[in-house]
């Protein structure tokens, strides 16, 4: 434990991670990594699947990877579902899933008692999911649950238009949740299930992390008697289409049926993540600043001159090309086309150069809310496991942080004249219309 | 103040006195929870605070929580605002702040490298505040959209919000911690100072310290403390709950195009009680937080496919933020039991609400069976370390109990669930909950419809979205379906206003 700590209090901003972490890769492509840090007996199960609704080219398909996740709930021959649920309970398991663009993950805080036996349950449903018609008509009621309870939010709203008009190509142009046609189609997708766990849930896609109160060796020879029969995939990924670059900027209104703040939502194409990146850093910076509740754009729009209730947004670090997004939640609609100068001003003059001094606390927020952040298992994990995924080597989180560490006000005042003050963006209103 | 007259009259004396306590305890110094760590990497500040919205006077609802935020957002000691936010930016941290109805709860975690400036500013924040005048502004416009349009947004929020009001009628509990529109508009500056002299003391601040602070840094944490006012809290008199019976309606009306329902009623029953351990592994049994092996996840969501999820809590449940686990420091000295129904169809609106009613029916009158009890006692003495598996919250459940006299829950729950049987359980469920006195409260696109629907013995079958019912669940459809909640009052309110 004390070189650790030496390094994180003697040279705290100088590497990434507090935590030494371990890696393997099984024979057929799977990646485990092993982080042991202090817990109460508690360690972080992660697997990170490399499939999320960015792989659902096929019509009618949105919404299947959130979807599939579900289904993988649904139990195995060996061990059924109603039996996973109650091995899960018995061994006081907090067992959870999520999906998003391009990953499917599963998540679970374990006593790290039950380490042994919860990953052979793991490497059991990952390998021999049992899919029945019954378990896929049953799920997709409460997928429709889900898309009904999130389709209440003007916020999810708001975010899905400005993809579907940002994104005319690209499958990002649908949210995770997918197009309530499709989802009331997901009782009669059972064939389609089946062929979508062949596809996707194989080996090579798979990350699995342990964090916290784990022995490297230990794990890593658990993992390879459990997952080495996962046999890789036959089928190509999908081609996923390109999304063009923008000739224009594009503009689209939601009008909101119930009263609700004005909202408006900007976004500019940029690069996929690229760990690696300088460019990519500097434009990380460039996106906390504009952030900071004690940056220029969030001090004018909430404080000085009282039009916002909120601000937030930064970079998407997808593995496809994202957007660098700006939403606002407005005071009043009337300020919207004020607000959207305002933010065109502010960006403006960051593309002639930050301040140095604000600059280097910028440098030092992040890094010290990155650090500060990584004292319990759950969080490592799911930072390790978003920085893998377009970079299977730990150190390309280091390479991150030098290259955020070493961008100059140049460096950001270049990105930010390239990516946003010369390129055209996407904007989305959202109000809310009185009646007369 | 209406409500809190026809409580008077309904004959609910005062049973709850936090202002009560003796005046060398006033002067003692601040009660102090530590568990330092060295070797580690961070320093963890908690305060609890009894100054939650229960302590609103009439008239003045969301005055405790607008002094709450202000605390962190209105300056501090010798920083304004604008300082304060760019003392915090470089160290990668900022205040994490809750108002409950009766406690504050501040945290500031920092990595070691500043644990001196953040002592100054987590004891500015508690002792010093300056309630500048534009923020406290801005906050009041913030709180006046979070009760009005906000709410709106967040139906779910709406419910919860809106079966508070409808159970703690004509008590402090009645309103949202943020408040109503019409009470925050006259709030001042200077009310927030009164209010905060007069409720942030030596005798009502309990703090939590963790991780690697040194000795110099604790003095100078105890010492600054002291600033804290001596004299004795205000009495703020806590009211029972207006007593109740039958099962009564209140939908809310909003835009959309779902039903979600909670529904509820005030318990005899805190943590300190014999019961409690037997009621809430009871109800983690039929419907723990977002948790699929719930009886009430099973029946509505994994047999029927009618929602997200079905819960029940045997008191406030808080959730941390980006987890679905409980975030400690929301205990209440009135709590309560309740069930909450996430947003079904509107078709399936009224047959959701009659299943849920009948599944608690069912659970008062056969209890649990040894399976279930097995297997939530085995989950809760397994996942213990799980409830705690972050620094923060080691210590945030350990001051929680300081502060309220509870138990310690991580220590207190191994005990107090190992030597449960099956009869203790069944007869504390059957004891505490009564589902013959319901308070319901439905948020609904159509609320006419629904209404017309649970008033009415026409029956309310379930429509499936293609799943074939088993011959017995068929069966059991089809007795829900029939069955009639029998309500005494129903009301329509307008989502839009409801808070104002």
């Amino acid at each position: 434990m004390l070189p650790t700590l030496l390094c994180l209090t003697g040279a705290a901003l100088a590497g990434a991670l507090p935590w030494e972490v371990h890696s393997t890769t099984l024979d057929n492509g799977m990646q485990i990594r092993a982080v042991p840090m202090p817990t109460p007996g508690v360690v972080s199960v992660a697997t990170w699947m490399a499939v999320g609704s960015r792989d659902e080219v096929d019509a009618g398909r949105t919404g299947f990877a959130h979807f599939f996740e579900h289904l993988m709930f649904y139990g195995t021959p060996s061990m059924g579902r109603i039996e996973r649920e109650q091995a899960v309970l018995r061994m006081g398991i907090d067992d959870n899933a999520w999906t998003w663009f391009d990953e499917t993950v599963y998540t679970s805080l374990v006593p790290s008692s039950q380490l042994d036996s919860f990953l052979a349950m793991e490497a059991d449903r990952f390998q021999n999911l049992s899919l029945t018609p019954e378990a896929v008509r049953r799920e997709a009621g409460a997928v429709y649950g889900e898309l009904r309870k999130s389709s209440a939010s003007p916020d999810n709203r708001l975010y899905s238009t400005l993809q579907a008009t940002a994104f005319q190509e690209h499958t990002y142009g649908h949210t995770t949740i997918g197009h309530e046609a499709d989802v009331a189609a997901m009782p009669d997708a059972h064939s389609y299930a089946a062929a979508f766990f062949d596809r996707f849930y194989r080996p090579e896609n798979a990350t699995l992390l342990v964090v916290g109160d784990v022995a490297p060796d230990a794990l890593f020879a658990r993992a390879e008697e459990l997952y080495s029969t996962w046999t890789p995939g036959t089928k190509p990924r999908p081609e996923l289409p390109e999304e063009p670059a923008w000739e224009a900027s594009r503009r689209t209104h939601v009008d909101w049926p119930s009263p609700t703040a004005p909202r408006l939502s900007l976004g500019w194409q940029i690069p996929a993540h690229d760990p690696r990146s300088p460019d990519l850093a500097a434009l990380e910076l460039a996106g906390s600043w504009l952030m900071a509740d004690v940056g220029p754009l969030v001090s004018r729009l909430v404080r000085d001159e009282s039009l916002a209730y909120a601000v937030w947004g930064g970079r998407d670090d997808f593995v496809d090309p994202g957007l660098f997004r700006i939403t606002v939640q407005a005071r009043e609609a009337s300020d919207l086309p004020a607000i959207e100068a305002l933010i065109h001003e502010e960006l403006a003059a960051l593309a002639e150069g930050p301040d140095p001094d604000a600059l280097a606390r910028v440098q030092a927020h992040d890094r010290y809310a990155f650090l500060t952040s990584m004292d319990d298992p759950a969080s490592v994990a799911s930072t390790l496991g978003w920085a893998l995924r377009r970079d299977p080597s730990p150190e390309a989180l280091d390479t991150f942080w030098d290259n955020f560490a070493a961008a100059t006000a140049d460096d950001v005042a270049r990105v930010v004249r390239d990516t946003l003050v010369d390129a055209p963006a996407t904007v989305v209103t959202l109000t809310h219309e009185e009646a007369p | 103040m209406r409500a809190v007259f026809l409580a008077m009259l309904l004959g609910c004396a005062p049973k709850y006195d936090p202002g009560s306590i003796p005046v060398d305890e006033a002067r003692a110094p601040v009660d102090m929870v530590t568990q330092l760590d060295s070797a580690a990497p961070n320093v963890y500040l908690q305060a609890m605070v009894r100054a939650g919205s229960a302590s609103d006077r009439p008239g003045r609802e969301g005055l405790a929580a607008l002094t709450a935020r202000a605390l962190t957002e209105g300056g501090a000691g010798e920083r304004t605002a604008d300082d304060v936010r760019n003392a915090l930016y470089p160290l990668g941290t900022s205040f994490d702040l809750r108002v409950d109805r009766e406690w504050v709860t501040l945290r500031l975690t920092c990595h070691r490298d500043h644990a001196s400036t953040c002592v100054d500013l987590f004891t500015d924040a508690l002792v010093a505040p300056r309630f500048d005048e534009d923020a406290v502004g801005r906050l009041r416009d913030d709180a006046t959209y979070a009760v009005t349009d906000g709410l709106l947004a967040n139906e779910e929020a709406l419910g919860e919000a809106a079966l508070q009001a409808v159970l703690f009628e004509g008590h402090p509990y009645q309103h949202p911690p943020r408040g109503r529109a019409g009470s925050l508009e006259v709030l001042s500056a200077e009310d927030l100072r009164t209010f905060h002299q007069e409720h942030y003391l030596r005798s009502t601040v309990f703090v939590g310290v963790g991780g690697a602070i040194d000795a110099p840094q604790l003095t100078e944490l105890a010492s600054r403390l002291e600033g804290l006012p001596t004299r004795l809290p205000p009495d703020t008199a806590m009211f029972s709950p207006i007593p109740f019976e039958g099962r009564t309606l209140t939908v809310v009306r909003t835009a959309s195009s779902v039903t979600g329902a909670h529904f509820g009623h005030p318990l005899e029953l805190d943590r300190s009680h014999p019961d409690w351990p037997a009621v809430h592994l009871g109800l983690v049994a039929f419907g723990a937080h977002r948790q699929s092996f719930g009886r009430l996840f099973q029946t509505l969501r994994t047999d029927r496919g009618l929602n997200y999820g079905t819960y029940a809590y045997v008191e406030a449940y808080r959730e941390r933020r980006g987890s679905s686990q409980p975030d400690p420091g929301n205990l209440r000295s009135d709590p309560h039991f309740s069930l909450w129904i996430r947003p079904t169809s509107l078709e399936n609106g009224p047959f959701a609400i009659k299943l849920a009613i009948a599944e608690l029916e069912r659970l008062v009158d056969g209890g649990l069976e040894q399976d279930e009890l097995d297997a939530v006692r085995s989950n809760m003495l397994n996942g213990l370390p799980t409830l705690a598996a972050e620094p923060s919250m080691q210590l945030a459940y350990a001051l929680d109990a300081q502060a309220t006299g509870a138990p310690p829950l991580l220590e207190h729950l191994p005990t107090a669930v190992a030597d449960l049987d099956l009869e203790t359980v069944n007869t504390a469920l059957a004891r505490h909950l009564d589902p013959s006195r319901l308070r319901i409260v439905a948020v609904s696109g159509q609320p006419e419809a629904l209404v017309s629907a649970l008033t009415s013995d026409t029956p309310t079958p379930i429509v499936y979205a293609d799943v074939e019912p088993t011959e017995t669940q068929a069966a059991r459809d089809d007795e829900v379906a029939r069955s009639v909640i029998g309500l005494t009052e129903s009301w329509i309110v307008e989502g839009d206003g409801l808070f104002r």
